[in-house]
């Protein structure tokens, strides 16, 4: 799997491209700014890209703006946003474009060579992959209300509705029947009245959504 | 001020004129009189034209009386008035009683000589004194016509037949004989007579176009007050020309003509009258809104007052600070760059400026009326002046807080960034590096170094996120309160969804984390309103004690807005955000 890195920060760049080395993907090229790594996507075509969000000029935002670039007008692509905000908006600005194909994952969880190949082969697969730190923040300050109406399997499979798997990923994330998985997100989805979208990207949106409403 | 109130009776107040205002008085009372019983016209019309000219005469020392008084206060505001309408109303006024003298039978040479002499000169005095009224500098032109009429009416008509006039060649047996007789010359009497009579037919209609022309040219305000002088002046003058019509082609005198004359005098009289009162009334006016003023301080509304008493919608006021700035009422700088030239009027008061008028060009052609206007208004303008001042420095220390709360979150902002930039770099880049060694040769010693790593980088990223989250200025206040929401305990009821200005996004959402309680939960409701942000925070820490809420408080205070808390966890804000 061709994998392209943008950070401006070259001892991140190197540091990524070892470790995306080692996990066994192809590292295609670096770039340091969003103009050189548009570059890179369109000579190299790769499978995935890594993107830093905070990149040259401003610093902020660059990330999810060359990354929407990208999903637009490279469709199949995978784009993979890395960030030391665990700001569930930024995520939510990136998937709402482009859910398949788009993640948001805090940096310092991708030095797990185990977490960082799962994701990149999920966005190729068309996945949207959201960061389970997040996930599992927003989770956490909802105990009082109608997550709470959930069974202990139920906020385990919501949790990881939310981070972008699917029914088959749940399946095989908590050793449990496709079937079972599929009763679940049905009760799931009834008692916290979400739209039962067959569309997945809806899915997460709509799950997200619910749960960075404030109660 | 000096200004403030103007004279009520001339002789109280004003000592200089009162010899002159007596002896006129006298002159005018025995010149009635005396008209009164040698005129051979009826009686009404006689008394008609004696109560014309005593009212006259009595108005013009009112008016010199007044605008004395007046004159004083304008100069010491920095204006500079004329003076002699009053005078010149008398004038005309006394003319217009010694006219009828002409007539040898007064029996009394002096009074008959002055008689010949005045015998024309009422019009050209009153069209002067109308073209004066109330304190305004003649143009060249006007200087120019009323010279011809003065010329014509005393020289053609006054001095010229005195000189060629012998009653006794015309029959008069008993007449007093003429001393200035210089040649007895009865053509030469007749001709200057009618070359006079066609002169003023001409000179009269020309005062009373440029009666007219003065008027269209002059401001509104000054408009209003010489517009009924000017029309009754006109009228007068146009009665002259008429009454000069008939005596070249009958020959007579018309009766009926001089009771009509006698009334547009009376009419002169009573339209001095009309601007006394009027100005009383603006007095009033003003005096009204000082106390108004006193009372609740309204920027503007000393502007409005003046702008609709002047008749100029576009004029602004402007305040000299003692440190040489300029600001208007509510002590913002004024802009007065570029302003043509006799558009900015300074007021003045012991030699002290206290404000400047910015106004329409020619508004202040007539210093008297200016003058007149400023005394009303001098006690509100200097109280607003002080206000100005004191809005000012309000002003100034707001900023001054502003800039260093800008100040202090831009040193905030640039640790933040140090670490961001330094720290939490080399510690990502650090986790990398073990999480690639671990591929080749996992251990437990480093897996357990990875791990604390991983919370070493979690705590400085809660720690470089600092009290501004970057969400905060990338997509405003409600992204930034729901974030807080989602790692604090904060319940939203609603929040704004557009951008607001950073400074203020900044304050409001410095207010809320700071306002984040140790337990239970920080309920926000936050709205725009009438082009303010307003936040209620229930539930919120009690920062009375600490240094917090008077940081929050100066926040909200430096971007001109109000915090309000209660004590018992309820906090409004209120800030403006335009």
């Amino acid at each position: 799997m061709r994998v392209v890195i943008a950070d401006d920060e070259a001892l991140l760049r190197e540091g990524l491209a070892m470790l995306l080395d080692q996990a066994g993907f192809t590292v295609a090229g670096k770039a340091a700014n969003p103009a050189e790594l548009r570059r890179l996507v369109a000579t190299e075509r790769p499978d995935a890209a890594v993107v830093d969000i905070k990149m040259p000029p401003t610093h902020t935002d660059e990330g999810i703006v060359a990354a929407q670039e990208i999903l637009d007008a490279y469709p199949g692509t995978g784009v993979l946003v890395l960030s030391h905000y665990m700001e569930s908006g930024y995520a939510m600005r990136l998937l709402e474009g482009h859910p398949g194909g788009a993640g948001y994952l805090l940096k310092e969880r991708v030095s797990s060579i185990a977490v960082l190949a799962d994701a990149l082969h999920r966005l190729a697969e068309g996945e949207c992959v959201i960061d389970p730190t997040i996930v599992s923040r927003l989770i956490a300050r909802r105990e009082h209300d109608r997550l709470a109406e959930l069974s202990q399997r139920e906020r385990e499979v919501l949790a990881l509705m939310a981070e972008g798997r699917s029914n088959l990923g749940i399946s095989q994330e908590l050793s449990l029947s496709p079937k079972t998985v599929e009763a679940h997100v049905g009760s799931i989805l009834l008692k916290l009245g979400l739209d039962g979208s067959p569309d997945i990207h809806r899915r997460v949106l709509a799950v997200l959504a619910f749960l960075r409403s404030a109660s | 001020m000096s200004l403030a109130r103007a004279p009520r009776s001339p002789f109280r107040r004003d000592p200089a004129p009162r010899g002159a205002v007596l002896t006129v008085a006298a002159a005018g009372a025995g010149a009635g009189l005396a008209g009164l019983t040698v005129n051979g016209a009826g009686t009404l019309d006689a008394a008609a034209g004696l109560a014309a000219g005593w009212m006259l005469i009595a108005t013009g020392l009112l008016q010199w009386a007044r605008s004395a008084g007046l004159r004083d206060a304008a100069e010491k505001a920095g204006l500079r008035p004329v003076i002699y309408a009053g005078p010149l109303l008398a004038a005309s006024g006394l003319a217009w009683l010694v006219a009828p003298w002409n007539t040898p039978a007064i029996g009394f040479t002096p009074a008959f000589l002055a008689g010949l002499i005045l015998y024309a000169a009422a019009p050209p005095l009153l069209a002067h004194a109308a073209l004066a009224f109330p304190g305004r500098r003649l143009s060249r032109a006007e200087a120019c016509v009323l010279g011809l009429a003065y010329a014509s009416a005393i020289g053609v008509l006054g001095v010229g037949p005195t000189l060629v006039f012998d009653p006794v060649t015309l029959g008069c047996v008993s007449c007093p004989a003429n001393p200035l007789l210089a040649a007895d010359a009865p053509g030469a009497y007749t001709g200057l007579n009618t070359a006079g009579i066609w002169l003023a037919i001409a000179w009269a209609p020309a005062l009373i176009a440029a009666l007219i022309v003065q008027l269209a040219r002059c401001g509104p305000a000054l408009r209003a007050v010489k517009a009924p002088l000017t029309v009754t002046a006109a009228c007068y003058l146009a009665l002259v020309t008429w009454d000069g019509r008939l005596s070249l082609d009958a020959g007579f005198y018309g009766a009926y003509l001089h009771t009509a004359e006698a009334v547009a005098l009376a009419a002169a009289s009573a339209a001095v009258w009309w601007t006394w009162l009027a100005a009383r009334r603006t007095r009033g006016e003003m005096a009204r809104l000082v106390v108004e003023l006193a009372a609740a301080p309204t920027p503007g509304k000393l502007r409005d007052m003046l702008a609709a008493r002047l008749g100029d919608p576009t004029l602004r006021l402007a305040y000299p600070l003692p440190d040489g700035r300029v600001v208007d009422a509510g002590g913002r700088p004024a802009a007065l760059g570029g302003q043509p030239a006799g558009t900015v009027t300074s007021l003045s008061r012991d030699d002290r400026e206290i404000a400047l008028v910015i106004h329409r060009a020619g508004l202040f052609d007539d210093p008297a009326l200016a003058g007149q206007i400023v005394a009303g208004s001098s006690l509100a303008l200097e109280n607003e002046r002080l206000q100005a001042e004191l809005n000012a420095r309000l002003a100034e220390l707001r900023a001054s807080r502003a800039r260093v709360a800008e100040a202090a979150d831009e040193e905030r902002r640039r640790r933040e960034r140090d670490l961001h930039d330094g720290a939490q770099q080399h510690l990502t880049a650090l986790l990398f590096a073990l999480g690639a060694a671990r591929a080749k040769a996992d251990s437990a010693a480093l897996e357990n170094a990875e791990a604390e790593l991983r919370t070493a980088a979690a705590e400085l990223r809660d720690l470089a996120r600092g009290i501004f989250p970057a969400v905060l200025a990338d997509e405003g206040l409600a992204a930034a309160v729901q974030s807080l929401a989602e790692r604090a305990p904060v319940r939203i009821v609603a929040l704004p969804a557009r951008r607001l200005r950073p400074a203020v996004e900044t304050a409001a959402y410095f207010v809320i984390a700071r306002a984040v309680p140790e337990s239970g939960e920080l309920t926000v409701a936050a709205a725009i309103r009438d082009r303010r942000l307003e936040i209620i925070l229930e539930g919120a820490a009690d920062l009375g004690g600490g240094g917090d809420l008077s940081g929050a408080r100066d926040r909200v205070a430096a971007q001109d807005g109000d915090l309000a808390a209660d004590g018992n966890g309820l906090i409004t804000v209120s800030l403006p955000c335009g």
